[in-house]
């Protein structure tokens, strides 16, 4: 490849451009047209006007990601990889933020003062989302880590709800700091075995280290490095922070950690692990036709990750079973999913990552969905409470069959788009001689059943106790009904898995 | 004699880090970190690094410490209030550092961990010219970072009932 000038290196980074303009004029906004005028009404059009705004650069930065989506992969600035992979988690985290903009102007229980830093904010995190999911320079990843971890940790704080949520959220920045310190000490022990940042170039360390039976001066820094990604996908046993953060914080910012900052950081993950130990991992690599020797390490490596996939969806499920705030429920259910997704890179093949980032896909959707019904049924009765959905489903049944259906697909019933996601990630674990993880799976998804269902029954088998007047939400009752359809559409998931097959292809070979 | 100085400075970082978590107040408490951070930088212009022990010092020592002193000043919290710690949170801190010190003994075979390419020492210049050509796009990252976390400090620390901002019901 030619030499690039600065420009044309600028050239593929475009929507990152495009967020950063995006996000200091969001910035500005409120300072240019801070008028006197301090009236609800004003202060209300003025969050409007930045949330529009944000919106507006975010589909700027999507439609220049969709163009890219067609270039051949690049690296840019030495540390860039501009590919499919990247671009693929780079439109799922700018798609579910710009969903979360639009359920933060539509949640009435939402504060008019600080919206502009909330979309701000929610910019940031995007910015650092794309650099993220693209490098796989250590420097880097870890700026990108830190830019959504500091919007996070601002975003979850900065509504003061009271003790609990404040002191939800100093926890939250106490333990993400201390997980990004003890992931940047494995970056540095890594950079100590092999003198380099990039992980590409780190790779053939690694693997002369494996090989020469020095595979703990390996084994301590992933250790390390994968308490860094835990935090963020809320694995056990570094999911502590979830349940209290997401009951503290408005319904938006949750959706946006659960969905949005989860899906990144599984991305990250998955690109580290794919270029540190590509060299050592057993598949059939058509472009070289060898078949690695399974080393011990891999295998630990892999056993590793299975146990923490099982015991995170024991966690999650187990205690969602408790729970009385939806908040708190779905919580616990984005931590047991996580440990679903887990199953799929515990395999430690490209099918397994395929079937990893096929189920964040559908995930992404149901989901979305799981928390704009939160959403809708508090704007209807201000309460997040489990009880408060008591016979609303025939007072409002679009949002309700809608909610049946993420329900479904979120537990992994068949005709929805979460069963077939569960099917394959079962399917690649029992290929991948992690049999017993399938079983567990099963056996854990029958447990969910029982959580999901009561907010089923409580919709639609209770009776309400008082007649509560109804709230037309047109548009977020369109977004729910949206988002139902394609937690079913994708039950046909070939297109997805389509994608998720060129995306992790970008990342192997 | 740099060998024994190595020791010593490590000897020392090591005391003052322990102090830092085993005092009780808060003042001698960052006291004792800023001897931390002085003993690190002594191991810094040891390794031959002098850049890096000058920058060690003005940055951590020099500022935020400084910050981290004029906080807990601020908020008072020196004479009144000892740390609190609970029996079970020590187990749990001994428990981490014992495993952690068998992992960093497994994983180096009971041999001293040696990069295998050990960088030479910078000269400043290599390492701006670094910082502007090949770290350029983290370097203007960062500062999006620090933009972002300004943006944060002052919005937590707004207070709901300023008069800036009425507070709402």
């Amino acid at each position: 490849m030619p030499e690039l000038t600065y420009f044309e290196h600028l050239s593929y980074i475009l929507p990152e451009v495009a967020v950063t303009l995006g996000l200091c004029l969001v910035l500005c906004w409120e300072m240019f047209s801070r008028r006197q005028d301090r009236t609800a009404e004003a202060r209300r059009a003025r969050g409007m006007e930045t949330g529009i705004l944000s919106l507006g650069f975010l589909a700027i930065a999507g439609v220049l990601l969709l163009i890219r989506f067609s270039w051949n992969p690049a690296t840019v600035f030495g540390m860039v990889e501009v590919d499919r992979f990247g671009t693929m988690f780079k439109l799922f985290i700018t798609s579910a933020v710009a969903v979360v903009i639009g359920f933060d102007l539509m949640d009435r229980r939402a504060q008019d003062d600080g919206r502009s830093e909330t979309y701000f904010l929610l910019l940031t995190a995007v910015l650092g989302s794309y650099f993220l999911v693209s490098s796989y320079n250590f420097l880097l990843i870890y700026l990108g880590l830190e830019t959504l971890g500091l919007a996070s940790y601002a975003l979850s704080g900065m509504h003061k709800r009271g003790r609990a949520s404040a002191e939800a959220a100093l926890k939250y920045v106490v333990y993400g700091a201390l997980a990004s310190g003890i992931m940047l000490f494995g970056a540095s022990l890594l950079y100590g075995l092999s003198g380099t940042l990039q992980v590409d170039e780190m790779a053939g360390h690694i693997v002369t280290a494996v090989r020469e039976g020095r595979s703990v001066q390996v084994a301590l820094p992933t250790l390390l490095i994968l308490v860094g990604f835990g935090f963020k996908l809320s694995f056990f046993p570094f999911h502590w922070w979830a349940p209290d953060v997401y009951e503290g914080v408005p319904t938006p910012i949750a959706t946006f950690l659960a969905v949005g900052s989860k899906g990144v950081a599984l991305a990250a993950f998955l690109r580290v692990l794919a270029m540190a130990f590509a060299g050592i991992m057993v598949f059939d690599d058509p472009s070289v036709g060898i078949l690695n020797e399974p080393t011990p390490f891999l295998a630990n490596l892999g056993g590793t990750l299975a146990i923490i996939s099982a015991a995170t969806m024991l966690v999650g499920n187990l205690a969602a079973l408790r729970q009385t705030n939806l908040k708190r429920l779905l919580a616990y259910s984005s931590i047991a999913h996580a440990g679903y997704i887990m199953m799929g890179v515990a395999v430690l093949k490209p099918s397994g990552f395929e079937a990893a980032t096929l189920y964040t896909f559908i995930y992404y959707f149901m989901n979305l969905g799981a928390f704009g019904m939160v959403l809708y049924f508090a704007n209807q009765t201000g309460s997040e409470d489990i009880g408060s959905l008591k016979g609303m489903g025939y007072s409002h049944p679009w949002a309700g069959v809608a909610t049946i259906v993420f329900l479904a697909s979120l537990t992994g019933l068949p005709p929805t788009a979460g069963f077939a996601g569960k099917w394959i990630l079962m399917m690649e674990a029992w290929d991948g001689g992690l049999g017993w993880l399938a079983l567990w799976t099963g056996l854990m998804s029958v447990v969910s059943l029982f959580f999901y269902f009561r907010i089923a029954k409580m919709l639609f088998l209770r009776q309400a106790d008082q007649e509560i007047a109804v709230v037309r939400t047109p548009i977020l009752s369109g977004m729910l009904v949206v988002l139902a359809v394609f937690s079913v559409v994708f039950l046909y998931f070939d297109p997805l898995l389509d994608l998720a097959k060129t995306g992790i292809n970008d990342l192997f070979y | 004699m740099a060998t024994a100085l190595f020791y010593l400075f490590g000897a020392g970082a090591l005391f003052s880090a322990a102090n830092v978590v085993f005092r009780r107040q808060a003042v001698p408490a960052a006291i004792w970190l800023v001897t931390c951070f002085f003993f690190l930088a002594g191991e810094f212009l040891l390794l031959g690094f002098p850049f890096l022990a000058a920058i060690q010092i003005m940055v951590y020592v020099g500022a935020i410490m400084v910050l981290f002193l004029f906080v807990i000043m601020l908020l008072d919290l020196q004479a009144h209030q000892p740390i609190q710690s609970q029996f079970r949170h020590s187990i749990g801190g001994a428990l981490a550092l014992v495993l952690v010190a068998l992992a960093f003994v497994a994983a180096s075979g009971g041999q001293a961990l040696e990069a295998e390419n050990q960088p030479a020492a910078p000269e400043i210049s290599a390492l701006v010219e670094a910082l502007f050509t090949r770290y350029l796009l983290p370097f203007e990252v960062t500062s999006v970072v620090l933009v972002a976390a300004i943006v944060g400090a002052l919005t937590l620390g707004r207070s709901p009932g300023g008069s800036d901002h009425p507070a709402k019901s």
